[in-house]
């Protein structure tokens, strides 16, 4: 009897050991996805055309402008030319000749303070998840032309499998189906208002600590993890985005993930990166 | 040994446990940047017929949606009427039509006449306040009071500065009672308001540039007839020469010295400006106080379009030093001159972005023209935001996000000049609201 409950303590906790040691490899297997889900998406719905695109030039053979034609001549006596009237500035506001610039001096603003928060609620309306879902607004055009460059150094995290890589399925665990990691990213990504248009937007990163429902639904509100150092670093530009990350997490709620892996992604934790510029 | 043994089990049966709870992690490299939709009711009219809630709320919804990076959500599509403000909304009723933002506000006539302007920014998503100001001021200031509110919402929800309470000063063209062209000096609200001419027909003036107190600007005058470096104070309308040749001016040049492209350094106290002496230019910092020029530069080849960097340590140039006239970069005082880039083409009118981290420039190649921007260090690439016939002067919004410049379009009548703006992002290209031609935009920092 007493060998026998230390020998049963051992037993156990070797194949308890052995599960820890094995476990979490089998489970990173999943999140080290190489296939994801691929859109079509109708680029007339989704896309800006870009201001850079050149614009449609009139062929004629008059010379090219030099940079200092704005003050010669020969443009002039081509308005004169054409406009009868002197082409005095037509606006909306009639303009004051001559007159001097108004005086800024007195129109400054005489103060300014912070207003008190309103009472608190009664009771909390209802949850994101219960709205309508958001129409997907990934702006291909624009971001892949951002990032076309900074993608080509960094090394792939999706895309078709090379030839002689092994595909890590998930879901019905076939080659074709996509990694959860995948899938959760696919989704969430929709929501996220990028920040890579800030200064120096590589500092901008922000991880949220998800908790998921069977359902997808959230479990919880998500927690970033970088709030502590967020409020700390006083940065306008990285509290706006641990906002829009947190709000990515609840717009895109709930989330479609294969059940059958629950606990597997029943906690995640998000990371939201503004590096790729 | 029991003890022993038992404590064993338990970090055995804890340690496990802690590794299943391993969170999965996902990584979000992409996103969108499109419009933030945001919801601005008109602000609720408190104490007579003069508060002017619709009017100002007009304006801000003008001002957020001229950067693009927000969309105001149709007030038809409202589901929830806001009554009072100092009241936490329905956050589901805003969200369900899609708006992200919402932003409540009141107007309040007080006793003494003057506007109370309270409003709250609110996060539909978070259910959370984002922020609550109010602000004072006398009945005829409403439009900057409004453009203060689209500023202080911006920076809420961008993170940086807004442009909104700003001025812009540029060149109106026209042609004078004989023909003759007029090049003068304006001055307008940077959302088109309140246009009015700082100079008149009887001499050309041109490449205004702003002081950091928006109190004066210098520009280019033909007064005297050629082209001289004048200050302008636009509180007191005074005006001086600074450099010039003969009597006239503070600072004394050679008997050939145009003085071109003067820009203030970010204090105030000095203007960097290129200037012509003995056929070639140069560039000199004037100290404002000390009223004494330096030259920077010496070189036979004409060094000229000089544009301070934000911290004041650097000044960033063109020339042709090098053949084409490129882009260069040298400390303060002259030293330590590089060059930052080496494309093919002309590159010039660099002017340094209030951010610090880029130069904007013009480039000539193949007789197209382009506005772009490179790192001030020079590495990395050009990014092209914009091509066309003609471009020249470009100018940042204080908060270094969007490009004023002039641009120049072929037509049946000749060249027409009209000033755009552009984003950092090559986007929201867009005229800037002035009727008639223009050219030589000047974006004054935000207003105190």
């Amino acid at each position: 009897m007493r060998v026998g409950i230390p020998l049963s303590l051992l037993v156990h906790g070797a194949m308890i050991v052995g599960g820890a040691i094995y476990l979490p490899h089998a489970a990173r297997q999943f999140s080290s996805g190489v296939v994801v889900p691929v859109e079509l998406v109708t680029l007339g719905d989704v896309t800006n055309v870009r201001a850079a695109a050149p614009e449609p030039v009139e062929i004629e053979e008059a010379p090219e402008p030099e940079a200092d034609e704005a003050v010669d001549d020969d443009i002039i006596p081509e308005q004169i030319a054409a406009e009868a009237p002197p082409p005095e500035p037509e606006r909306s506001v009639e303009i004051i000749d001559d007159g001097l610039p108004e005086e800024t001096a007195d129109e400054v603003v005489v103060a300014e303070a912070d207003i008190p928060d309103p009472p608190a609620p009664v009771s909390r309306p209802e949850s994101a998840r219960e709205e309508p879902r958001r129409e997907p607004s990934v702006d291909l055009d624009y971001l892949s032309g951002l990032v076309d460059q900074a993608r080509e150094d960094q090394p792939r995290n999706s895309g078709n499998a090379e030839v002689g890589e092994r595909r890590q399925g998930a879901g019905a665990g076939t080659a074709m189906t996509a990694t959860l990691v995948d899938i959760m990213r696919s989704q969430a990504e929709r929501c996220f208002r990028s920040s890579i248009d800030a200064p120096n937007p590589e500092r901008l990163n922000v991880t949220v600590r998800v908790r998921l429902n069977r359902d997808g639904s959230l479990a919880e509100p998500p927690v970033s993890t970088d709030a502590g150092r967020i409020r700390s670093s006083g940065d306008p530009f990285w509290l706006v985005a641990e906002e829009r990350a947190l709000a990515a997490i609840i717009d895109c709620s709930p989330y479609r993930l294969p059940a059958e892996q629950y606990s597997q992604w029943r906690l995640m934790d998000v990371t939201f990166r503004n590096d790729i510029f | 040994m029991t003890r022993i043994l038992t404590v064993l089990a338990l970090v055995l049966l804890i340690i496990p446990n802690a590794w299943a709870q391993q969170p999965l992690q996902v990584d979000i490299d992409r996103g969108h940047l499109e419009p933030l939709p945001i919801a601005i009711p008109d602000f609720l009219d408190q104490g007579g017929p003069n508060a002017r809630g619709a009017d100002i709320a007009e304006v801000v919804r003008a001002d957020l949606e001229s950067s693009a990076l927000f969309t105001s959500v149709d007030a038809n599509a409202f589901i929830e009427n806001i009554a009072n403000i100092d009241q936490r909304p329905r956050f589901a009723d805003w969200r369900v039509i899609n708006s992200d933002a919402l932003l409540a506000g009141r107007v309040t006539v007080q006793s003494d006449g003057r506007l109370l302007v309270a409003f709250r920014l609110w996060d539909t998503r978070l259910e959370d306040q984002l922020l609550g100001l109010q602000f004072v001021t006398a009945p005829e200031n409403w439009r900057r009071v409004a453009h203060k509110v689209a500023d202080a919402v911006y920076q809420r929800l961008t993170g940086e500065t807004g442009y909104f309470d700003t001025r812009i000063v540029y060149v109106s063209e026209g042609v004078g009672p004989n023909g003759i062209p007029t090049r003068r000096l304006a001055i307008m609200d940077q959302d088109g308001a309140n246009p009015s001419f700082l100079t008149d027909r009887s001499y050309m003036a041109l490449l205004p540039n702003y002081s950091p107190s928006a109190q004066q600007i210098t520009y280019v005058s033909f007064l005297d007839g050629q082209a001289t470096t004048y200050l302008y104070d636009l509180e007191t309308g005074r005006q001086e020469a600074l450099f010039a040749s003969g009597t006239r001016g503070l600072a004394r040049v050679d008997a050939d010295g145009q003085s071109l492209s003067a820009r203030f350094s970010p204090d105030g106290e000095s203007i960097v400006v290129s200037i012509e002496r003995s056929g070639g230019h140069d560039i000199h910092v004037f100290d404002l106080r000390a009223r004494q020029l330096s030259r920077l530069t010496d070189h036979p080849a004409d060094d000229v379009e000089p544009s301070f960097s934000p911290d004041g340590q650097q000044i960033v140039f063109s020339s042709s030093r090098g053949g084409a006239s490129q882009l260069y970069v040298m400390n303060a005082n002259g030293s330590g001159v590089e060059r930052i880039t080496f494309g093919s083409g002309r590159y010039t009118a660099p002017v340094w972005s209030p951010r610090g981290d880029l130069i904007a420039f013009v480039k000539q190649e193949g007789g197209q023209f382009s506005l772009g921007v490179v790192r001030a260090d020079g590495s990395g690439q050009e990014r092209i935001l914009y091509e066309g016939y003609f471009v020249d002067t470009p100018a940042w919004s204080p908060n270094g996000r969007v490009l004023l410049f002039t641009r120049g379009d072929r037509s049946s009548r000749g060249t027409q000049y009209a000033i755009w703006n552009v984003d950092l992002a090559g986007f929201n290209l867009r005229p800037a609201p002035i009727r008639g031609a223009a050219s030589d935009p000047a974006w004054s920092p935000l207003i105190d």
